[in-house]
């Protein structure tokens, strides 16, 4: 295979190709609005030698991911639940479609105002703004959950607990796998206005500080730190679970 | 001996089977035949514990196997996990069970990457692992070509031989019925009832789906004059 046919090293030239023109475009417009990626690389070593760097990175990326658990597990029981049951679908879908549509800004607000500046009003505002997606996707999913393979399970009198592992849930893992990916990516920019908004460390708070200062190498510093994370989970959780899906529907 | 006696079973207000009484005797092998849309598939049902409204003609405490018109294999499993997760630990048996089926090599295999008879005989041997009291068989070959069909009513056939499995096999198709069941009921258009039985034991020589046909012409369409 040629080098144009290989996926990943098109990506990688293509990025490569991204930076060049960033770099050339910075030296040529030459202003502190456009750092050079040399800018913020200097920026980068400088925040991480202050020590602030890692520790803001760290407190951020621990509330996206308990957020993001929390908010996963309470959504896929939700979404089955009102999958199955008529009444609580009925009730529950007008909230659902509030939640949907209230904007991310106002609950936190709101959670900052009720409970006041404390993490767990961090947390709930981050996870009250993820839930009602995750429920969605999961509802769709176990809606079409098959009856003939239930039948199967009834038949042959499987066990609730081989029910649901090996035949229930299979059948949502892909509704799962899209809710996560969308909610990782969703999760960790409301994460950053919670923190924007009231708290004293994370990525959201150095980048309000940072802001204050125009310092605009930082605030990319910080932006890349984090998407390089996200792209690390993606790798490390996200591609073996698709694989994991994967089993058995690819062939032929 | 199964008694299944089913009355006035009622689909959306439309009786689906008026009347249906079977005795099974261990060891037999019964064949039901009747026009499409005749209730067969809700018969088995029933027996088989599916039909959540119609609860007390449900056949409990005995072991079932059910094959089913589509095979109902699990994609995210091979063909061995496929089999065990109905008998979890037995692998010996499973093992042998493929071997007689000539599946051996595909063991770790995905349903996908199987042809249909292979699959079809996963699912016979997902039925067979557990020994069951009574197999129930939903036109189990219609989705497959005659010499695969051909094939796979072989194996079954020896199975069934083998461990004297008590069957109940829905079909249309009478030449199947005759050449694999002890006794053929004859099932009326929806709603159904019995309008002949054929004892093929009692008769020292099968009949052809000719003579049967001269004599009854109508009966595959669920009319007996």
């Amino acid at each position: 295979m040629g080098i144009l046919g290989n996926k990943s090293s098109l990506q990688c030239i293509f990025i490569i190709l991204l930076i060049m023109l960033w770099q050339v475009l910075a030296s040529v417009i030459d202003s502190p609005d456009l750092p050079s990626i040399i800018n913020v690389y200097s920026a980068l070593t400088f925040h991480y030698q202050k020590g602030e760097l890692l520790y803001n990175l760290g407190i951020t990326l621990y509330r996206v991911l308990f957020s993001f658990c929390l908010a996963m597990v309470l959504g896929i029981f939700m979404g089955i639940l009102m999958a199955h049951r008529h009444r609580i679908n009925v009730f529950s879908d007008t909230v659902l479609v509030v939640l949907l549509n209230i904007p991310a800004l106002v609950t936190i607000m709101l959670a900052y105002i009720w409970f006041g500046l404390i993490e767990t009003a961090a947390i709930f505002a981050v996870v009250l703004n993820k839930l009602p997606n995750v429920i969605v996707s999961i509802r769709e999913g176990a809606r079409v959950i098959d009856p003939k393979l239930t039948q199967m399970a009834k038949v042959y009198r499987l066990s609730r607990f081989t029910y649901y592992r090996f035949i229930y849930l299979p059948q949502i893992y892909p509704y799962i796998l899209l809710a996560a990916r969308n909610g990782l990516s969703l999760i960790w920019k409301i994460v950053l206005v919670v923190e924007l908004l009231g708290r004293s460390d994370g990525v959201g708070f150095a980048l309000h500080s940072l802001f204050q200062f125009f310092d605009i190498a930082g605030i990319l510093a910080y932006t890349f730190c984090f998407i390089g994370i996200v792209f690390t989970i993606e790798f490390i959780l996200f591609k073996p679970f698709e694989k994991l899906i994967q089993k058995g529907r690819k062939h032929v | 001996m199964f008694n299944v006696v089913v009355k006035n079973k009622q689909f959306q207000n439309i009786t689906v089977i008026a009347d249906v009484a079977l005795t099974i005797q261990p060891g037999e092998r019964i064949a039901l035949i009747g026009p499409s849309g005749c209730g067969k598939t809700t018969l088995l049902n029933i027996i088989a514990g599916l039909d959540e409204e119609y609860q007390h003609a449900r056949i409990t405490n005995k072991k079932l196997g059910y094959i089913f018109q589509e095979n109902r294999l699990l994609p995210w499993l091979t063909i061995q996990e496929n089999i065990l997760l109905v008998a979890p630990g037995q692998i010996e048996v499973c093992s042998a069970l493929l071997k007689q089926l000539g599946l051996e090599n595909v063991a770790h295999f995905y349903p996908e990457q199987l042809s249909g008879g292979m699959q079809k005989r996963v699912s016979i041997a997902r039925a067979f692992i557990n020994e069951p009291d009574l197999l129930l068989l939903d036109e189990p070959f219609v989705s497959l070509d005659e010499p695969t069909a051909d094939g796979c009513r072989r194996e079954l056939n020896d199975l069934v031989r083998l461990h004297q499995t008590t069957v109940l096999l829905v079909t249309h198709d009478i030449e199947e019925a005759l050449t694999f069941a002890d006794k053929i009921y004859f099932l009326s258009p929806k709603p159904a009832t019995i309008i002949h039985t054929l004892n093929l034991r009692e008769m020292h020589q099968r009949p052809t789906k000719q003579c049967l046909l001269k004599e009854y012409p109508h009966i595959l369409a669920g009319y007996i004059t």
